[in-house]
């Protein structure tokens, strides 16, 4: 069974620590939501697990290996959605996707691409190039640009920016089906509602802490808001 | 195999890119072209008579005109950060630097391929002659700018001033490359034999662009870390 472990994660960026002992593990078939105000160090994690950034102290495994020495066998694993689209705006959506896609050696790039831009409706534009897009079919093709290889790990960070109604139903579609076939999904969001509605487990990062961590099915929706409410006020105040 | 396949991707991603904007190679060409028109028209006189001049000349319009180039070469990363996209693939970290470097290395070739013919013929050089031996030399020299001017110029991306600081940090590390460039240019607009006089500094140029392609292929995931 793949897990993503994460143990005793501490950051400091200076003398500024971002995270402090953050412990998570993950595993197949599980959406894991991560809540979080503005500056708590959501992106920092969301990060270190996707192996871009390492942590100060602490290590984070892949199937019992540690992912910065694992080279590039987790890179492939892994789909890393984040505010920046990582997107040329130079090109079309189309050579995004073609050149991402013939990194990952894929073999029958056009038919992926064709696959994804039709499921997340962006078919007709994926000839025009990526500066002419709205912030909302930006974030549809870097959703595209995330899934390309098909990923076993999905990391998103606020996935929801910029996207539309129908864009959110697409998303939450997609990622309900891929947590189904057994993927491992990471996701964090401003927005409790969305994000108790997809998720399978769900925790509250603030000030570089998990302070709350529950199975969804444990929690009401309401409880979540009152504990989220109570525990981001404690913590400013 | 897939080192090279990679290579080849990344190197048709900038080319691509490039062709879609067209801006930085044609700002490179614009300013190339007019520092060679301005200075053979100014220096007619003396280029005449001191032929070592020409030397300089040539390598100061390419060194410069790199520069707005080398610039921009990873500020187009930056931009959405897709450079942490790229580095998320399973792409070795090395291959990613010999990709900016050999885009880098044609950009600047194609800005010599139209600007050292001109200068050649504003300063009524022998064409048939200097071409030849000059390839080498231009190819020689390109790829030492080309090596240390792409991983100083990951550095100088995640800084503020980037523009002035690219510059400043280039220029002291590739005077051996210019020197040697310069010397040999010198040779060849002199008319004599590099095989017999430039020996040394031709051998001093390889090593200098090998030792800066295998110190910047090991040390760019380093830097990459910090884009």
């Amino acid at each position: 069974m793949a897990t993503l472990k994460a143990e005793k994660i501490k950051k400091y960026f200076g003398q500024r620590k971002v995270l402090s002992d953050v412990n998570l593990q993950l595993e197949n078939g599980e959406l894991y939501v991560l809540f979080g105000p503005n500056g708590s160090g959501k992106t920092t994690f969301t990060l270190i697990i996707s192996s871009l950034l390492k942590p100060t102290e602490g290590l984070v495994t892949f199937e019992n290996k540690d992912v910065y020495k694992q080279d590039a066998s987790y890179r492939k694993k892994v789909g890393l959605l984040t505010h920046s689209t990582f997107l040329y705006e130079n090109l079309t959506g189309f050579e995004n996707l073609k050149f991402y896609g013939a990194l990952y050696g894929i073999l029958d790039i056009k038919r992926r691409i064709d696959e994804l831009s039709l499921l997340f409706e962006i078919e007709t534009r994926m000839n025009e190039s990526v500066r002419n897009f709205s912030r909302g079919m930006k974030q549809r093709l870097s959703i595209i640009r995330t899934l390309i290889h098909n990923p076993e790990v999905i990391l998103m960070d606020e996935p929801y920016t910029g996207l539309d109604e129908i864009g959110v139903q697409i998303l939450e579609g997609q990622l309900s089906n891929y947590r189904k076939s057994g993927k491992v999904i990471f996701m964090t969001t401003h927005n409790l509602l969305r994000g108790y509605g997809i998720a399978t487990r769900i925790g509250i990062l603030s000030r570089g802490r998990i302070l709350f961590e529950s199975e969804k099915k444990k929690i009401e929706r309401n409880e979540l808001n009152e504990i989220y409410r109570r525990l981001i006020r404690n913590e400013t105040f | 195999m897939k080192p090279f396949k990679d290579l080849f991707i990344l190197i048709k991603k900038d080319i691509l890119n490039e062709l879609k904007t067209g801006g930085v190679l044609i700002s490179m060409l614009i300013f190339s072209l007019l520092v060679v028109v301005i200075f053979s028209f100014t220096l007619e006189s003396i280029l005449s008579r001191v032929k070592e001049l020409g030397a300089v000349l040539i390598w100061m319009t390419i060194i410069f005109a790199s520069v707005i180039g080398l610039n921009y070469s990873f500020s187009v990363e930056k931009e959405n950060a897709a450079i942490k996209a790229v580095m998320l693939t399973p792409v070795d970290r090395g291959v990613i630097y010999m990709g900016k470097m050999l885009s880098n290395f044609i950009f600047i070739l194609i800005i010599e391929l139209f600007t050292v013919p001109v200068f050649l013929l504003f300063s009524n050089y022998p064409l048939m002659k200097v071409i030849p031996p000059l390839t080498i030399i231009l190819i020689l020299g390109t790829a030492g700018i080309s090596s240390v001017g792409t991983i100083l110029s990951a550095i100088s991306t995640s800084t503020k001033r980037r523009d002035i600081l690219l510059p400043i940090i280039l220029f002291p590390i590739i005077i051996p490359v210019l020197i040697g460039s310069i010397r040999c240019t010198e040779i060849i607009f002199l008319g004599r034999s590099l095989r017999l006089e430039a020996g040394n500094w031709i051998a001093m140029l390889g090593a200098y662009d090998i030792l800066f392609i295998v110190v910047s292929f090991l040390i760019f995931e380093f830097v990459l870390e910090e884009l």
